[in-house]
């Protein structure tokens, strides 16, 4: 592959954007060719005084930027979905219970009538559950512990809270 | 290879105030040279770059990998510096017609110096003028910003190629334009190079 004289090429050169190899050529090519050893010395000239010509931001743009943003913490989807999913399982907590509160005959009934039927000896009897109380001990268990880990979970999320940004 | 600042991204993300304004501190003279590339005015570069974090600041948590913070952010100034240049009636950013005199800073030194970099200002400075945004912008995100070329071809939503190309015609035109400078006989620039 010849380089030839491929301004292109130099001007990549310069910003270090060629492969290796084709870095290589260019570079060999540049010990014999006067055009475009004088380019890219023009480029880095116009490159050199573009930099310097550009106005600099003023010493105090970080503060000014600083003093603008608002005083309320950095809002997190993490947070929100955290709240939210807290908020959830306090809520579904707190309806189980009130469920099995409110349709404990119904449940007994319902159990009594599928046991009987023999439809879930096979799942029951895999847990040992063939003992309504039994079960009834396990769910209110469970959902004791989802309340106690909501609750701390929600309650870490407020102690947690992030800092005002400085000023 | 994880960027030095990923780890910072991710504190602010999680709601870390100081990892912010740890940001704002390493990256507002970033915002700011893109904001220029584009308007071309040290004000409103500044008021761009404020907008920016304010933007940054309230949408962080939507940034999904922390190693793309910089690009994110190139990309808000950038579509604000678009929304400013629009506002302002100039040249539309891909507009084919040269925009406005950029603003230069006129150079400083002893007066045989200045004298020199005023011709070479001068030369510049109408060169840089009829450049159309289109390759000036890359050009400047390139040498002021440090931006790579795929982080331009991302921040401008250009292929990489286009970048390439318009990065070397503004060079290109830059070049012939100080070239034909230094071909012209000038005797106080001669004595000075």
């Amino acid at each position: 592959m010849s380089v030839e004289c491929r301004t292109e090429w130099l001007s990549a050169y310069l910003d270090g954007e060629l492969p290796p190899e084709t870095a290589r050529q260019v570079e060999h090519h540049l010990l014999d060719c006067d055009a475009c050893r004088n380019w890219l010395h023009q480029a880095e000239q116009a490159d050199g005084a573009l930099v310097q010509a550009v106005r600099p931001p003023g010493p105090d743009l970080a503060s000014r930027i600083l003093a603008s943003l608002p005083l309320t913490p950095i809002p997190t989807p993490a947070g929100e979905y955290a709240d939210a999913g807290a908020w959830a399982a306090v809520g579904l907590a707190a309806g189980g219970m009130l469920f099995l509160l409110r349709a404990y005959p119904a449940l007994v009934h319902f159990w009594r009538t599928m046991h009987s039927l023999n439809m879930i000896f096979w799942t029951t009897g895999l847990l040992h559950l063939q003992d309504p109380a039994e079960t009834y001990r396990l769910a209110g268990l469970l959902l004791l512990i989802g309340l106690v880990g909501a609750v701390a979970f929600y309650g870490t999320r407020l102690l947690d809270r992030p800092e005002e940004v400085t000023q | 290879m994880a960027k030095p600042w990923e780890a910072t991204v991710r504190a602010a993300r999680n709601g870390d105030s100081r990892a912010f304004a740890a940001l704002v501190q390493d990256f507002s003279d970033y915002v700011y040279h893109i904001a220029y590339s584009v308007v071309w005015q040290a004000e409103d570069a500044e008021d761009i770059a404020q907008e920016t974090f304010l933007k940054a600041y309230t949408s962080l948590g939507q940034l999904r990998e922390a190693s793309a913070f910089a690009t994110w952010l190139a990309r808000i100034a950038m579509n604000l510096a678009k929304d400013r240049l629009r506002r302002r009636g100039g040249a539309r950013f891909l507009d084919e017609l040269p925009p406005d005199a950029p603003e230069l800073v006129a150079p400083t030194g002893p007066p045989e110096e200045r004298l020199v970099a005023l011709d070479t200002h001068n030369a510049l400075q109408a060169a840089i003028a009829a450049l159309p945004n289109y390759y000036r912008t890359p050009l400047l995100l390139r040498v002021k910003a440090g931006l790579t070329y795929e982080e331009i071809a991302a921040v401008l939503e250009i292929p990489i190629g286009t970048v390439r190309s318009r990065i070397h015609a503004a060079r290109d035109r830059l070049a012939k334009a100080l070239a034909e400078m230094n071909a012209a006989d000038h005797p106080v620039k001669e004595g000075a190079t």
